[in-house]
C-alpha cells in the first residue's frame, strides 16, 4: 500500500511525456481517447490516459497513473469534468463542479474505496486542454504542455 | 415501529436522496445515493428526446470501464455475456457507446430504479480485469530477480532430474542462495497454485528439505480453499510482488545465513 510520502514523491518526480495524448486522440464509442507514454528518470512505470466524451464535452478525464513493479495500474491523480456528483466519503462533503482526484493513504486503507478516492473541487480548468496543462504542472513534467494555439473561454490558475 | 412505518421510513430516506439539477432545456442531472467505489455518483441524465423523457448515461459508463479495460474486450467473453445480459433484463439500449432507456407514461420511479442496477451490473465487469495482471507478472518477477540476484544462481522451471525426469512436479526457479537451495513458485491464479500445492507434497514425501518461497500476483485473487492446501506447505508467501520488492530478497538471503 501507498504511503503518502510514496504518493507525493511520485508526482514530483521528474517525468516527460513521451507523445502528446492530445494529437492521438482516437474515438471509442461515444469517447475520444488516447494513452501516452510517460519517460521518468528513475525508469518507474507512468502514463497519462485522457478520455473526453463525445456527448457532453464538461465529461472528461485525464489522469496520471502508475505500476508498481509487478502491480496493476494505480490512478495517482484524476482531473475529472463537471459531469457528475462527488461524495468524499470519510468528509462526508459532496459537490457537483470539476474537480481533482487525488490518491490518499487514508482511502487506500479504507475498504471498498478506491485509491484516489478523495477529490476537491477546483475552478483551475474548464475543458480537457486546461486539465491536461494543470496535470503537467502539478506532477512534475515540468510546465505547461504543448500549446495547442486555444485560448480557454475561462482564465486558468495563473492567468 | 410497524412494518408500514418501516417501509414508509425507507420510502422518505430513499426518496430524498433523489434530486433533479437542470441543465438547460428539458435536461437534468439525476443525482442518486449510488456511487463508484471512488466517490463519484453513477452519472444519469434525465433529457426530453423527441417529446419522450429518457434517462441516459451519456456514455459515462464505458468511458470510466475504459480506464482499466480495452473496450474491444467486452464484445467477447464473459464480459459481453454481463452486458448483454443486463441491457436485456433492465431493458436499457446501448447506441454508439451511451446507455440509455426510455421512461414509458409516467413510470419514472421503476424506469429510474431498472436504469441504475442496470449500470451498476454493466460497471463490474471491471472486477474481471484482473486476468491482466497474471499477464505481466511473469515478466516482472523475472525481471526483479534478475536484479536481485545473478542469473547464475537460480534456473526456471526445475524439476528433479533422479525423481522426476518427466517434470511432472515443476517449481518456478530453483535459486541457490549462498550454497543453499530455496524453491520459489510465482502464482497468479488458482490453478498455478493446486500445481504447487501438489508439487510441494510430493517434495515432503521425497523429504527434500528445501525451503519453499510464493509470490503472489495478487494474494487476494486466489480461491480461500486452495490458499489454505498451499499454506499448509510452503514456507513463506508475499502477497504481491509490488511492495515487496526489497523484502523477498532479504528473506530470501536471510535463509543462507
Amino acid at each position: 500500500m501507498l504511503t503518502d510520502e510514496q504518493i507525493a514523491a511520485l508526482l514530483a518526480e521528474p517525468k516527460r511525456v513521451v507523445t502528446d495524448p492530445l494529437s492521438s486522440l482516437r474515438r471509442k464509442g461515444a469517447h475520444l481517447e488516447a494513452t501516452a507514454k510517460v519517460a521518468a528518470d528513475s525508469n518507474a512505470d507512468f502514463r497519462v490516459v485522457v478520455r473526453v466524451s463525445t456527448v457532453n464535452p464538461h465529461n472528461f478525464s485525464v489522469i496520471l497513473m502508475h505500476r508498481p513493479r509487478g502491480g496493476v495500474w494505480l490512478r495517482l491523480r484524476r482531473y475529472n469534468g463537471r459531469s457528475h456528483f462527488h461524495t468524499n466519503r470519510l468528509e462526508g462533503n459532496r459537490f457537483y463542479a470539476y474537480h481533482i482526484h487525488t490518491a490518499t493513504e487514508r482511502y487506500a486503507a479504507t475498504g471498498g474505496a478506491d485509491l484516489e478516492s478523495y477529490a476537491e473541487a477546483t475552478d483551475r480548468y474548464a475543458d480537457y486542454r486546461g486539465a491536461y496543462r494543470c496535470l503537467l504542472r502539478d506532477c512534475g513534467f515540468g510546465g505547461p504542455g504543448p500549446d495547442d494555439g486555444q485560448l480557454s473561454l475561462f482564465p486558468e490558475e495563473d492567468e | 415501529m410497524s412494518v408500514e412505518a418501516i417501509a414508509d421510513a425507507f420510502r422518505r430516506s430513499v426518496g430524498a436522496q433523489v434530486e433533479l439539477h437542470a441543465e438547460g432545456h428539458h435536461r437534468y442531472q439525476v443525482l442518486t445515493p449510488f456511487r463508484y467505489n471512488d466517490g463519484d455518483h453513477l452519472g444519469v441524465v434525465l433529457k426530453q428526446v423527441a417529446g419522450r423523457w429518457q434517462l441516459t448515461d451519456e456514455g459515462s459508463t464505458l468511458m470510466r470501464l475504459s480506464y482499466d479495460l480495452d473496450l474491444a474486450d467486452l464484445q467477447k467473453g464473459t464480459r459481453a455475456v454481463i452486458i448483454d445480459g443486463a441491457l436485456d433484463e433492465y431493458g436499457l439500449t446501448a447506441e454508439d457507446g451511451v446507455l440509455s432507456t426510455t421512461v414509458e407514461g409516467d413510470d419514472f420511479g421503476n424506469a429510474l430504479y431498472s436504469f441504475i442496477q442496470g449500470l451498476q451490473r454493466i460497471s463490474a465487469v471491471k472486477l474481471l480485469s484482473r486476468e491482466r495482471v497474471a499477464s505481466t507478472f511473469g515478466d516482472d518477477f523475472r525481471a526483479a530477480l534478475a536484479d536481485w540476484f545473478d542469473p547464475s544462481q537460480w534456473e526456471e522451471r526445475w524439476h528433479d532430474p533422479e525423481r522426476d525426469a518427466d517434470g511432472r512436479y515443476a517449481v518456478d526457479y530453483r535459486l541457490l542462495v549462498g550454497s543453499r537451495p530455496v524453491f520459489l513458485f510465482t502464482l497468479g491464479n488458482d490453478t498455478q497454485a493446486r500445481d504447487a500445492t501438489i508439487a510441494l507434497h510430493q517434495f515432503e514425501r521425497w523429504h527434500l528439505g528445501v525451503p519453499s518461497v510464493v509470490v503472489f500476483a495478487d494474494q487476494a485473487t486466489i480461491a480461500r480453499p486452495v490458499l489454505a492446501r498451499l499454506s499448509d506447505v510452503c514456507d513463506k508467501q508475499f502477497s504481491s510482488l509490488g511492495g515487496n520488492e526489497d523484502r523477498i530478497p532479504e528473506y530470501l538471503r536471510r535463509l543462507a545465513a
